[in-house]
């Protein structure tokens, strides 16, 4: 392993020293430089995630003012905002991309592709993945589906509409609604290619994870977010090629008579010939990855987490060996839980018990992590930075959104909660804002490796402070909403009356809603400026002890100029006693930290040592 | 940083200057747009005003940000130009910031829970919906408990051990004992949880018992059409080939059963009597959610689905608790199935036998000598309908 490592170094430097003269093209636009990369991810990620909360914003206009006209909305959407009120069917194509757009192509592509890309090669001590090429792909087909699926929004008879869920038969017949015709083949599109470019990265993250790691860095030192972006990208590898089987069927379903999904169905005056499929299939093969893919969302934020917190506490995360373990036991227990979103299909109930059962188990290692955060901060010394600041909110968020899930798994009590705002506040706190947090909290955090500079900590404390409040605002009053039977996804609450009650509710939930979507153009003025005028990034800012730090802050390739360092210890030796400085980055050998090693040191295994 | 602390601040004042006369004229504008309007003609005038209000509201709060924004960066410098770390006064500051947000953030969650609980669905219509609310209640004192606690020490955490000059963090990398409880303690609770609701849920999904009403609910864009059994409480047979526009679920009439079935606009129910509902839909799924009895089942074109519950208050009763004489009982669509899927709901009435009686006598059945006719006209056109289309696949 290590003659490998060395030889390929050498080469790889004669070989630029020699050759390779970057064109502009080569290095921004098709670049195989997984930071380029990193960043392609994030910028095209921050972009869609500004298209994913306008839509937000706009279908919170009609939900807090169903009776109100607004000539501007018809000035910005035309024919879908006759009056200046929005159409029910565009509300529910509104509905539905911002579901895609931020549950795909925000926390999995720009969560997921900018950390994995950017941290994995860095912090295994890797030249850069072990395929480049395919990792340049991966952006691009992710590129194309992202250009796709925003291009859908500006199509004539709108985007796809029947929730980001698409059961058929509601999408597999375009005269179930305008949405299931033209939109809905470019979501398919987009999302194949989007499986595709998935599947590029995932491969490469494990294959560098597994084979490229630097001399010394076994698996049990690495750093927590390497030990999430591995276990994610092996759920993504064995999940998301069930959702493409499943999209391959409905696109069949759709174009080619064949009857996968549909079965006895009569509509617009006529019985369709389609016989004999189950639409209760396709929930399966959906939830197949769809479970697994909130859980690819939330893992690489617990990683980031994990690591901001040891760090900006100064001490050892609690527990690491515990939060590998439960890494691991969450990322298993994902496959097996996907039934306890169809509950209520009208699936077997016996099938119900079990993965009621399965369920609840995986609150137990959530827990442990929980647990061991706040393990993490007590008798710290807290440094508050953004990162830091958004890394405890993850973790009140993890806390407020993990507890509803326990009655949402719990299939007797789900028959009542099933579809309603309470679903609707579960998901949104504990992977929606979560996981943002956490994608928040890696900008600032890595902003001086993906940029070279600083980001401005002030405006980063108003952006947290405002985010904060607003989602704990926007999203508390929706578990009570859920409570009293509300459904989800109604484009407005005047027709029954007991939801009227609400209206007043929801009108402040979108005033919140607008007000923290306001707090979000502080983070875009903080990021864009930082590029050009942020102060000159130090070479290791927040004095952490990963292997990223200790490259060079000007981008090159191959990362490190000469040999890569070689790892002597865990990524968190913070405030080990008998040290001088509260932190020993992992390639300082034991031999010069002779007064702080403890026995346990010397061993194979970092469990062996700890407070006696 | 070329100008001078001075010049700052000098700007800064003049800024907040402007800030509060920006805010003034504004606040009268609002008040001139918040005038009532007579016509709908004043009205999208005066909703272009409030528009125009709104950005200068923004414009104005931006400016108020940029101003605060500006206001720390110099007390920021003159903190630097005194010789203390700018870092240190910011971890003291957020560290606070976490103790108060601690108390604001419970004392929300207690105004969540006094103001916006109390507008729940009433207690449970159903004898299974008693049980599934009791389990309910366990687990959100139990989470609620974890919620509370769990949120005190992270932010109390935050507070009490944020950042210093002189601290030192104490190296304590794991504590196998600690961990070990902290996994089991949540594993028991949660075994507890699950067995009380996996026996809530098999008694729930367990067959309906024989004397149960069986009612017919197809879901279809955007209707719920019921089908009582009539008279012989035994409903006819279905057959998807015998849907048509006027036969919208595909009763087969052939069938004696069928003979005297009812269809009807309001689910009437008989108090203290299992009802079991036959679900089904006939163009995309829809989910038939009946909130006050704590009942759901998703309805699926092509595969029948079934719930069945026993109704135990009448809807007078609950009018008498609720304290709302207009209160019903409602079957609505949680699924999403299209463009007017939040409005697609059927009126459910519980009343005692004697009342359900006089309420099945009013009703006649479907099938007459006139149905028949239409419906074996609708059958032909469809079948016309499928020839031709047959006729013209042929021809290509």
């Amino acid at each position: 392993m290590s003659d490998h490592t060395t030889h390929h170094t050498d080469s790889h430097d004669a070989h630029h020293g020699a050759h390779h003269k970057e064109t502009f093209i080569s290095k921004y636009v098709f670049s195989m430089d997984h930071k380029m990369i990193a960043k392609q991810y994030l910028i095209t990620g921050i972009i869609m995630a500004v298209v994913g909360m306008v839509l937000s914003i706009l279908f919170r206009i009609q939900l807090g003012w169903p009776d109100e006209s607004f000539p501007f909305l018809e000035k910005l959407l035309g024919k879908w905002a006759q009056g200046g009120r929005i159409d029910p069917s565009f509300y529910m194509s509104m509905v539905t991309i911002h579901g895609t757009i931020m549950v795909f192509f925000v926390l999995t592509a720009g969560l997921s592709g900018t950390f994995s890309n950017l941290l994995i090669p860095l912090q295994v001590g890797a030249r850069d993945m072990a395929s480049p090429f395919i990792n340049m792909l991966s952006y691009w087909l992710f590129f194309v589906s992202s250009v796709i699926m925003a291009w859908s929004l500006l199509i004539e008879t709108g985007p796809a509409s029947g929730g980001w869920t698409i059961y058929p038969p509601l999408s597999a017949l375009p005269k179930a609604m305008p949405g299931s015709g033209l939109g809905m083949t470019l979501w398919l599109i987009s999302m194949a290619l989007f499986v595709a470019s998935a599947l590029m990265g995932g491969i490469n993250y494990i294959s560098t994870v597994l084979n490229m790691r630097t001399k010394g860095m076994s698996m049990t030192k690495m750093p927590l977010t390497i030990w999430a972006f591995l276990l994610t990208a092996i759920l993504g590898v064995l999940s998301f090629p069930v959702l493409f089987a499943g999209v391959i069927l409905l696109i069949f379903d759709r174009g080619f008579g064949t009857s996968f999904y549909l079965s006895d169905i009569f509509i617009g005056g006529e019985a369709l010939p389609n016989h004999g499929g189950s639409p209760v299939l396709f929930q399966h093969l959906f939830w197949f990855l769809g479970h697994p893919e909130v859980y690819i969302i939330i893992m690489p934020a617990l990683g980031i987490s994990s690591e901001i917190i040891a760090t900006n506490a100064r001490k050892p995360i609690f527990g690491y060996r515990a939060m590998i373990i439960s890494l691991i036991g969450i990322a298993f227990l994902s496959f097996i839980v996907w039934g306890h979103h169809m509950f209520i299909t009208g699936m077997n109930p016996f099938l119900g018990s079990v993965f009621m059962f399965t369920t609840l188990i995986i609150a137990v290692p959530s827990a442990v992590k929980t647990f061991n955060y706040l393990a993490t901060l007590w008798r710290g010394n807290i440094q508050f930075t953004p990162a830091m600041l958004f890394a405890i909110g993850l973790v009140s968020l993890f806390i407020t959104g993990g507890l509803t899930g326990i009655f949402l798994g719990n299939a007797s009590l789900d028959i009542n909660l099933h579809d309603t705002y309470f679903v609707v506040a579960h998901f949104h706190i504990v992977m929606g804002s979560a996981a943002m947090f956490g994608m928040f909290a890696g900008v600032y955090h890595w902003y001086p490796r993906l940029f070279g500079k600083m980001m401005d900590t002030r405006l980063g404390y108003f952006h947290f402070w405002l985010t904060f409040i607003a989602v704990y605002c926007v999203f508390f009053p929706m578990h009570f909403m859920g409570l009293d039977g509300v459904p989800r996804r109604y484009y407005s609450f005047t027709s029954f009356d007991f939801m009227k009650e609400w209206l007043a509710v929801n009108k402040f939930i979108s005033i919140a809603a607008i007000l923290g979507s306001l707090a979000q153009f502080i983070f875009l003025y903080n990021f864009f400026r930082s590029i050009f005028k942020g102060k000159k990034a130090p070479q290791n800012p927040w004095n952490s002890n990963t292997l990223e730090w200790t490259a060079p802050v000007e981008h090159m390739h191959g990362n490190w100029p000469g040999e890569i360092p070689h790892v002597y210890r865990w990524p968190y030796d913070y405030s080990k006693p008998g040290h001088d400085e509260d932190f020993i980055p992992q390639n300082v050998p034991l031999s010069q930290t002779m007064s702080s090693n403890l026995p346990g040191d010397y061993g194979t295994h970092h469990g062996a040592k700890g407070a006696h | 940083m070329n100008m001078s602390i001075g010049q700052q601040l000098k700007s800064s004042t003049k800024a907040i200057i402007l800030f509060v006369l920006l805010t003034i004229s504004s606040t009268i504008s609002f008040a001139q747009a918040t005038m009532p309007a007579a016509t709908s003609d004043v009205a999208s005038q005066e909703l272009g005003i409030t528009f125009w209000f709104y950005v200068l509201l923004l414009i104005a709060s931006v400016f108020a940000f940029a101003v605060i924004n500006k206001t720390l960066k110099v007390l920021e410098l003159t903190q630097e130009l005194n010789g203390k770390k700018i870092k240190n006064t910011y971890n003291k500051v957020n560290g606070i910031f976490f103790i108060l947000f601690l108390v604001m953030f419970l004392s929300y969650v207690y105004y969540e829970f006094t103001t916006h609980g109390r507008m729940l669905l009433p207690e449970s219509a159903s004898a299974h919906g008693a049980i599934t609310d009791n389990l309910f209640n366990i687990t959100a004192l139990i989470t609620g408990v974890v919620f509370v606690i769990t949120h005190i020490l992270l932010f109390y955490f935050s507070f009490k051990y944020k950042g210093k000059e002189k601290r030192t963090a104490f190296f304590y990398p794991h504590n196998d004992k600690l961990e070990l409880y902290w996994t089991i303690i949540p594993a028991i609770v949660l075994a507890v949880l699950v067995l009380s609701g996996w026996k809530a849920w098999t008694n729930i999904t367990s067959p309906a018992p024989k004397e149960a009403l069986t009612i017919d609910v197809t879901g279809k864009q955007f209707a719920w059409i019921v089908r009582y059994p009539g008279n012989d409480n035994t409903l006819g047979s279905k057959a998807f080939k015998l849907v048509n526009d006027i036969n919208e679920t595909g009763v087969d009439f052939n069938d004696k059963n069928a003979k005297d079935d009812l269809l009807v606009n309001e689910i009437y129910l008989p108090v203290n009597r299992p009802v079991k509902f036959n679900f089904n839909a006939r163009d995309v799924i829809h989910s038939a959610y009946m909130p006050h009895f704590r009942a759901q089942m998703n309805c699926v074109p092509g595969m029948p689905t079934t719930f069945w519950f026993t109704p135990t208050i009448t809807t007078e009763q609950m009018r008498a608790k609720t304290n709302d004489p207009k209160f019903d009982y409602i079957l609505l669509c949680a699924k999403i199935c299209g463009s007017a899927h939040y409005n697609m709901q059927v009126k459910i009435v519980v009343v005692n036998d004697t009342e359900y009686a006089k309420w099945l006598a009013t009703k006649k059945p479907f099938y007459t000598e006139e149905m028949a006719k239409q419906i074996q006209e609708a059958e032909a056109s469809v079948a016309k309908a499928r020839e031709e289309k047959l006729a013209l696949n042929t021809n290509e």
